[in-house]
């Protein structure tokens, strides 16, 4: 059952990209107001891998729902049912369903009762939108004619090829197994099944006639196997492989136009008959319990004899022996070909453009290894390449490499300052350059390490269509979602603080920003607002600006906003440039919206977004100019790993200020430095700014440190809007340090956001100057 | 149950031999102190890459000065929140196995330390009582706060 959940568990990370994939074709056709082939088939694609998938980890529920979702995309497909924007609506919310769903019964709370109501649902949507029933197997009396061009299959088939002798070999590979341990049950039958089953519909979907046509009745057969109906034995089971066999010949043939129409009939006549016979011989009702499985010939319906033991030599572990659609001798000689490279490279190009005018029936055994080497490579480049060039790592142990890593950084300064210490004479330049060569050796590493967390923003940028969609429906505004840099790559540590932030960003400027069509005519801008997010990467940063187009932020009623809650004084706003205006918004309590919608203006979430950006260590500024828009930029280092830091004395202890935070420091004269307050609270004044001052060694509560400001160090913060000036005796160098966390081993410290690991092996205290900020006020 | 025996204060306490990862020799460590927090977290050390709190047994359980000497060591605990957390002890005495259902509950009365950070004790012969401490107790996140 733990296996099975784990099986889940994959088979849930996938559905996840593929809703992500479904969806993305959706908005896109909504979009250009337009569900093209191309598109229809990919979606289809991906319903049907969620139907199959689901199907075999056992979330049956979800593989039912899916199966008649399909079945109307199918109508689709077949062009039964013309697309329509109602239908992408429709299918959109199905999505949306789809998620839900396999969330409940992933977590086992869905009940019977529910997915009733649900597909019902769906069903009437479904029949209002073609009028039609469900009906299946359409393949049944067409006639043996290809529904798509040639050069349709031959582009499919490149595509798909190699997923289509996958299945193949999945197939295989399963009649093989039970061969040899002849252990035919229900589980067995039912992963054959759906093998075969998916084979066949691949195969139909990729073009393929003949071939599915083939399957049908091996597929009936397996069907009625799995409901318990016909007894699976070794007779079935030789059968299926030499089915197997002839199908592979069938799709050859048919891949090489190729195929004798009548000598097709003949197959498929013999393959009912012997699918029939097979059927009724072990019917379960018909049988007693004891029947002897070997009791009757099998050459009578098996022409291949019994060939339970030649099957060895197509087992999986013998890469080199032919498993894939043709299985001739001449082919091996062409084995050393596969020491090239895989993937698409390699893709023989001539052969392919050979292949849509073969030399036709004449010369088939010249044809034949040709496709061979069509395939073959084709089948490394689709599946087992992108499996074999990528695994699924767990964060922990990239992050206990990043600690290894540390440590020899630290080991070797321990090494360069022992050779400080060494006395002149023995100090050799020969030691001290191959120190230097260990030193960058040791930097390349870390760079290595660390950009094993990196992944593209293309991630980020993944749920937001959908978002700004709904939003957009929900406003009754019209928008279009552009985004540039989605290789530039970002810390996966900080992806998830990331979202959250820029939601609440496009909701401000979908709710504030852009105006309504009517509003926009009126302005003679486009009825369609642009809402652009770029991400770029410079000097070590990572640049993200969300622009719109829209009527910009009202300064002066924010500014009003901030007087009537108090957030600043009259005498503060007049001093106030319109950046630092702007900036207001991000103050806790403030919303410029004349009314609260369900969107935005409670007034919660801006300040949220300066926290969340700080808290990655980030920073955020706005542009914005009247009925041109607004651009929200976020400046986020490259990675939480590791930060910029300055390195601040205060008694006898060395503590570490993120560089980020810092706008300038100072050694202050008396003269700019004012008492307020009964409690003698200290503030600075520059510049005409007020700026409350924090002691750190009070706060810190550390001993023998400086005790008059104007023989230590103000530095001045800035956090959202609010500067502060925190006192320390002195300050050092700056220097890039590995970011730890303190939870991990232990929890939150007052004043201490995380620690770092200095270059002695001893533990430098890294400072929250938000948290300092906020429990200073008190 | 193996238990790894240490002196702290002039008593013999022990803590089951599982839950160590590591002993560190007290003179050969760098303890960053932390400020305003328990005056018994001396602070945090650098654990193979990994920060740690170290917490000082004498402090947390006596108001005596602790005195650090060449014995002073630094036992590393996983503790059942899954954390590595140094208890700082005057000396290793010894390792010994023992059986489970010869423990004794502590007394209400009569010990320093608190009875619901002690698993229980044992009577090593006529004069001798050895107290098992409940570790992950004692360094329960909750309880260094």
């Amino acid at each position: 059952m733990d296996d099975m959940q784990e099986i889940q568990e994959f088979f849930i990370e996938e559905a996840t990209e593929l809703f992500e994939n479904s969806r993305n074709i959706l908005l896109k056709a909504e979009q250009e107001e337009q569900l093209e082939a191309d598109d229809i088939d990919a979606l289809f694609r991906d319903i049907h891998t969620l139907k199959g998938g689901s199907g075999s980890v056992e979330l049956n529920k979800f593989a039912s729902y899916v199966h008649h979702l399909e079945d109307f995309i199918d109508k689709l497909r077949k062009k039964t049912v013309e697309p329509n924007m109602k239908i992408v609506d429709f299918l959109i919310g199905e999505i949306d369903i789809l998620e839900d769903m396999l969330e409940e019964e992933s977590s086992k709370t869905l009940d019977d009762e529910q997915l009733k109501q649900q597909t019902q649902t769906m069903l009437e949507k479904i029949s209002h939108l073609d009028g039609s029933v469900v009906d299946d197997e359409v393949l049944e009396d067409e006639p043996l004619q290809q529904e798509m061009s040639k050069t349709e299959i031959q582009s499919n088939l490149e595509k798909y090829s190699g997923e289509l002798i996958d299945m193949y070999d999945a197939v295989m590979d399963s009649l093989n197994s039970v061969a040899q341990s002849q252990d035919f049950d229900l589980v067995f039958v039912n992963r054959l099944f759906r093998h075969l089953h998916t084979l066949k519909g691949s195969s139909s979907f990729m073009g393929f006639v003949a071939l599915p046509k083939y399957l049908h009745d091996v597929e009936a057969l397996l069907d009625e196997a799995r409901n318990g109906h016909v007894e699976y034995n070794a007779e079935i089971n030789t059968m299926l492989m030499d089915t197997m066999r002839t199908a592979q010949e069938i799709a050859d043939d048919e891949f090489n136009d190729n195929l004798d129409e009548d000598e097709f009939k003949e197959k498929v006549k013999e393959i009912e008959n012997i699918v029939q016979e097979l059927s009724h011989r072990y019917r379960i009702e018909d049988k007693p319990e004891g029947f002897v499985v070997f009791e009757e010939n099998p050459q009578e319906v098996c022409n291949g004899g019994f060939v339970l033991f030649d099957d060895e030599e197509v087992k999986k572990d013998e890469p080199s022996e032919p498993q894939g659609f043709v299985l001739f001798d001449e082919v091996q000689e062409e084995k050393p070909k596969k020491e090239e490279p895989s993937g698409f490279v390699l893709f023989d190009e001539e052969v392919v453009k050979d292949e849509p005018t073969p030399p036709a029936p004449s010369a088939p055994a010249v044809s034949k290894p040709e496709i061979k080497k069509v395939k073959k490579p084709n089948k490394k480049s689709i599946k087992k390449s992108a499996a074999s060039n990528s695994i699924r790592v767990g964060l922990d142990k990239i992050d206990f490499l990043m600690n290894r890593v540390g440590d020899l950084v630290i080991t070797k300064s321990m090494l360069y300052k022992f050779l400080e210490d060494l006395s002149v004479k023995i100090k050799d330049p020969a030691i001290v350059d191959r120190l230097d060569r260990l030193d960058r050796e040791i930097r390349e590493l870390q760079e290595a390490v660390m950009s094993v967390r990196m992944i593209p923003m293309e991630s980020v940028y993944a749920k937001l269509p959908k978002t700004i969609r709904d939003l957009s429906k929900k406003l009754n505004k019209k928008v279009n979602f552009v985004h540039t840099g989605d290789s530039v790559e970002i810390d996966k540590m900080m992806v998830e603080g990331l979202t959250d932030p820029l939601v609440h960003i496009i909701r401000n400027s979908l709710d504030h920003g852009i105006e309504t069509p009517q509003q926009r005519l009126e302005k003679s801008k486009d009825e369609t607002g642009i809402l652009t997010i770029s991400a770029t990467q410079e000097s070590g940063h990572i640049i993200i600006s969300i622009k719109d187009d829209g009527a910009g932020i009202n300064l002066d009623k924010v500014v009003q906003k901030a007087l009537d809650s108090g957030v600043i004084t009259q005498k503060e706003s007049e001093l106030m440039s319109d950046e630092d205006k702007a900036m207001l918004i991000f103050s806790a309590g403030l919303s410029t919206a004349d009314k609260v919608s369900d969107v935005s203006g409670r007034g919660v979430g801006m300040d949220v977004v300066m926290n969340n950006i700080n808290s990655l260590g980030g920073s955020i500024s706005i542009k914005t100019q009247k009925n041109k828009g607004s651009e929200f930029i976020i400046l986020l280092p490259l990675t939480l790993a590791i930060l910029d830091g300055l390195n601040v004395i205060i008694g006898k202890e060395k503590l570490i200020m993120p560089l980020n935070m810092i706008v300038e420091s100072l050694q202050p004269t008396t003269d700019m430095i004012k008492k307020v307050g009964d409690k003698q609270k200290e503030i600075l004044m520059l510049r005409n700014e007020f700026i409350p001052i924090i002691r750190l060694h009070e706060f810190f509560n550390i001993k023998n440190s400086t005790q008059n400001v104007t023989q230590g160090m103000l530095i001045v913060t800035k956090v959202a809007n609010n500067k502060t000036a925190l006192f320390v005796d002195d300050f050092l160098n700056q220097e890039q340090i590995v970011v730890k966390s303190l939870e991990k081993n232990f929890k939150k410290i007052k004043g201490i956001g995380a620690a770092t690991i200095r270059g002695d092996g001893s533990i430098g205290l890294i400072l929250d100057v938000m948290n300092i900020i906020e429990e200073g006020k008190e | 149950m193996e238990l790894m025996i240490f002196n702290f204060l002039g008593g013999n306490y022990a803590i089951n031999l599982q839950k160590i990862k590591a002993i560190l020799v007290y003179s050969q460590v760098h303890i960053t102190p932390i400020h305003d927090e328990q005056p018994w977290i001396s602070g945090l050390i650098n654990l193979r890459g990994e920060v740690a709190p170290v917490v000082d047994l004498r402090v947390r359980f006596s108001d005596e000065q602790p005195e650090f000497g060449t014995d002073t060591v630094i036992i590393i605990v996983k503790t059942s929140e899954d954390k590595l957390i140094g208890i700082t002890v005057d000396k290793i005495e010894s390792i010994k196995e023992i059986d489970d259902t010869q423990l004794s509950p502590a007394p209400e009365l009569g010990v320093s330390i608190d009875p619901k950070y002690i698993i229980g004790l044992f009577k090593i012969d006529e004069n001798e009582l050895l107290t098992i401490l409940d570790i992950d107790k004692i360094l329960e996140i909750k309880e260094l706060k």
